[in-house]
């Protein structure tokens, strides 16, 4: 049977799907329906009809019972709302995992030598290769953390990498993500909801479990002890239970059985990190701190932090304790210096960039800027230091006024800005109200860096959950689906 | 173990028995109202609220079934409320969710979200005992999941140090607010009156107790066996007896796994009052005065709360280092 031989055929939720220009996850040019997601199909086709939002409903309702929501301010007693899931699953297949795979294991061992070379020898900018100003005019750049060895010389030992698949399915990477990102526990307990809703779809496919994943967590951090000793206290450091990622940190605490703790449970004595136990003072060796730079040590940094522990930057910088992430990693992704990515993995491995970058203007070249204030309506503009999907124009569903603001934005601080063409994210089935509907979407998996480089088969699908929209994140109502990594390529059986 | 999350795990344990107390004894206390004596109602309200140990304001005396079940269910701004309890309870398993099972905080949340989409329309609608019945059970299964997927390690322990501390003061502060009925001048022993009768039988039934009373007693109801039962009985679960012993177990357990550190404190009071309460005897207790010893039994409970504080919670850095 090939590809075009099943098409959406009939069915009413199948048939009616739009596709755009973008490139879709399950449906090629014509409607045919692409391998991977050929059960997926039938099995939609023998459901009930009602039988989908029946499902929705039992998912979000176990998200809500266990808890896994975040909450939104500015109401009496503050809203909880689950972090929107779609039924449907995102499929990737055995051999595009591979190629992703061995993209992300070379990304990331060049960003860490970087971070290395940064904050020790800065060969990288006596060879011009990166230009020194760019890295220290980084609003995260810490000049505290110069000549301090990190254990292994590991630096980012949790990476989140956003990966957009454009055009005819290419993979590229969008953005490094190198302080503390978040939503793996998504990841997790998406799997765990789709196997409680739909068991008979999931039976079809032999996907690649995920389960390892905090089990590789815990053997990373383990493995970035400053001192030998056979078993090392690992902690994690949350700002707390306001924080909207808070469930994750109990669940991976959880998940690794290590104690989750708060800036307070924490205490620093001639430089030794303790936690206040019920049999008193415990030494800690590793912390995975889920807290910004700025706010880790009032002493150090910030000193208005409320959350942080003071005297750790002391401790740490004795080498009594590591943190992962390092500090200051935020050199490394941020926005402008993303487009050097690809020179810094040639200069460090000799090699070519498995996974391309997407093609990124620098506000502060002169050249390229001209070109991204001629080009505003067509460009993406971002500011360097933000995530979240805050501090960003999209020009193609931008006014002139914002168009405007951006422009005086970008010349009164062209470092803080950096433009990228409007890519037509791939877009994948969505299931809205009643039926089928192609949202963007883009894949982050996690990768773990310790004695070597870990990746579960996985990742976090997000979903602009609005017709159109390009932005995935949650804070701007993105949402998330379950993503199948195969062990074989339903093309090749 | 984190000594927050000794702390949380205390707490959200004490707030839970309340709610289910208070659900319990308002369930009562209802059910009591639809057989009394139009007259008497303000003064069996007044009693409500000090078995609850809620300081009743002057208005109290306003107040019929409707208000009164309005301030113990949903009403927010009543600290002690059923609504509160379960909140605080569930805020506290938020902060710790990571030191509990999965299937508690599931359990603790599913709950909170029962008591916070509750409205007292509802309640109206549907009657009272739907929604006190489900608190109950609510905490009945949280109960049942905490037995069955935790270790019986030190969060075990503080979970329990938290229910019987709680359970025992509120036996307590529900003995004071009956005691015009066991304490009758005229020395009878046996409930005589209609109206008696029932209130003894709704002090008992706010402990889950009647039941058990009757296979020790029979149901004749003597206001020294009733008294005994409650304070004294080794066997029967809500007993301040019952709860003493566990309380001194759970800590005895506790202070095991702890360091060189001096749980001597806890253990003396606790030791002190267990063994008061074994081998007190409830005529020696009539004798000195009921009111007193109860008082003194308080301040024990509340001596000890603070000696945990002290040592497992809030305990100086300096001493610790000072090694």
């Amino acid at each position: 049977m090939t590809a075009t031989d099943l098409k959406a055929g009939s069915d009413p939720l199948l048939s009616n799907y739009e596709l755009g220009v973008a490139f879709d996850e399950m449906f090629g040019r014509a409607k045919s329906i692409r391998p991977a997601y050929q059960s997926v199909a039938q099995r939609l086709r023998e459901l009930p009809s009602g039988e989908m939002d029946q499902r929705q409903r039992a998912a979000d309702l176990s998200f809500l019972h266990q808890g896994i929501t975040f909450t939104v301010y500015g109401r009496e007693e503050g809203t909880e709302r689950i972090f929107p899931y779609d039924l449907m699953p995102r499929i990737v297949t055995g051999k595009e995992w591979t190629h992703v795979e061995k993209g992300l294991e070379q990304r990331i061992r060049a960003l860490n030598l970087f971070l290395n070379d940064v904050y020790h020898d800065q060969k990288i900018f006596k060879d011009k290769v990166v230009p020194a100003e760019l890295v220290f005019s980084c609003p995260h750049y810490r000049k505290e953390m110069r000549g301090i060895k990190v254990p292994k010389g590991i630096y980012i030992t949790v990476v989140g990498t956003d990966l957009v698949r454009v055009e005819e399915g290419e993979f590229r990477v969008l953005e490094d993500n190198l302080r503390v990102p978040s939503g793996v526990s998504y990841m997790l307990a998406n799997r765990q909801v789709m196997k409680k809703v739909f068991p008979l779809l999931f039976q079809k496919y032999s996907v690649r479990p995920i389960d390892d994943y905090p089990r590789y967590l815990l053997q990373t951090l383990k493995e970035i002890t400053p001192r030998q000793y056979d078993e090392p206290t690992v902690a994690l450091l949350t700002p707390g239970v306001y924080n909207s990622a808070y469930f994750e940190h109990t669940f991976l605490a959880r998940q690794m059985g290590v104690e989750l703790v708060e800036g307070r449970d924490l205490v620093v004595h001639n430089k030794i990190v303790y936690m206040r136990t019920t049999a008193g003072l415990r030494r800690v060796d590793v912390i995975y701190r889920r807290i910004d730079d700025d706010f880790l040590d009032p002493r150090a940094f910030r000193k208005d932090s409320m959350l942080g522990v003071p005297g750790i930057f002391e401790a740490y910088r004795a080498g009594n304790v590591t943190l992962a992430n390092a500090i200051g990693t935020g050199v490394a992704d941020d926005k402008a210096v993303y487009a050097y990515v690809p020179a810094i993995i040639k200069y460090y491995l000799g090699e070519e960039p498995i996974l391309p970058n997407v093609e990124t203007y620098l506000c502060s070249d002169e050249k390229e800027r001209a070109h991204v204030l001629a080009n505003l309506d067509k460009l993406v503009v971002k500011a360097v230091g933000e995530s979240g999907g805050y501090g960003m124009l999209i020009g193609p569903h931008s006014t002139k006024a914002q168009q405007d603001e951006f422009r005086t934005k970008i010349l009164e601080n062209p470092r803080n800005y950096i433009a990228q063409p409007t890519l037509a994210l791939s877009t994948a089935p969505c299931f809205v109200e009643g039926k089928l509907d192609g949202r963007h979407v883009d894949l982050r998996p996690y990768v773990l860096y310790g004695d070597e480089v870990r990746l579960v088969p996985g990742g976090l699908t997000r979903v602009a959950l609005k017709k159109g929209s390009l932005v995935v994140n949650s804070s701007q109502g993105g949402g998330s689906k379950d993503t199948w990594i195969l062990y074989n390529d339903p093309a090749e059986e | 173990m984190l000594s927050r999350v000794a702390d949380s795990l205390y707490w959200m344990s004490r707030y839970l028995e309340r709610a289910e107390h208070t659900a319990r004894t308002l369930d009562v206390h209802l059910t009591l109202m639809l057989d009394q004596f139009h007259e008497s109602a303000p003064r069996r309200w007044h009693r409500l609220l000090a078995t609850l140990s809620i300081d009743d304001s002057p208005e109290a005396t306003e107040f019929d079934a409707q208000a009164v079940t309005h301030l113990l269910t949903v009403d927010n701004s009543n600290m002690a409320s059923i609504l509160s309890c379960v909140a605080s309870a569930r805020e506290n398993a938020r902060q710790i969710r990571d030191s509990i099972s999965s299937e508690m905080f599931e359990q603790i949340n599913r709950l909170y979200h029962h008591v916070k989409s509750t409205s007292f329309e509802s309640i109206k609608t549907h009657g009272h005992s739907d929604f006190t019945s489900r608190i109950v059970e609510g905490s009945a299964l949280f109960q049942g999941v905490t037995g069955s997927t935790i270790a019986r390690g030190e969060g075990y322990q503080f979970i329990q140090i938290g229910k019987h501390l709680e359970r025992s003061l509120m036996t307590i502060a529900m003995l004071k607010a009956y005691s015009e009925f066991y304490l009758s001048a005229d020395g009878a022993d046996e409930a005589d009156s209609h109206v008696g009768h029932l209130d003894l039988v709704a002090l008992l039934r706010c402990s889950s107790a009647f039941e058990a009373y009757c296979r020790v007693h029979t149901a004749t109801l003597r206001k020294t066996n009733i008294l005994e039962f409650l304070l004294l009985d080794r066997d029967f679960p809500h007993s301040v007896a019952f709860s003493v012993n566990n309380l001194f177990a759970a800590l005895h357990s506790v202070g095991r796994e702890g360091r060189g550190l001096d749980t001597g404190r806890t253990d003396r009071m606790i030791g002190r009052l267990q063994a008061q309460l074994t081998y007190a005897n409830i005529e020696e207790v009539m004798d000195r005065g009921v009111i007193e010893f109860l008082d003194e039994v308080t301040s024990q409970l509340e001596g000890i709360h603070g000696g945990i504080q002290d040592i497992f919670i809030a305990y100086a850095i300096e001493s610790e280092l000072g090694a």
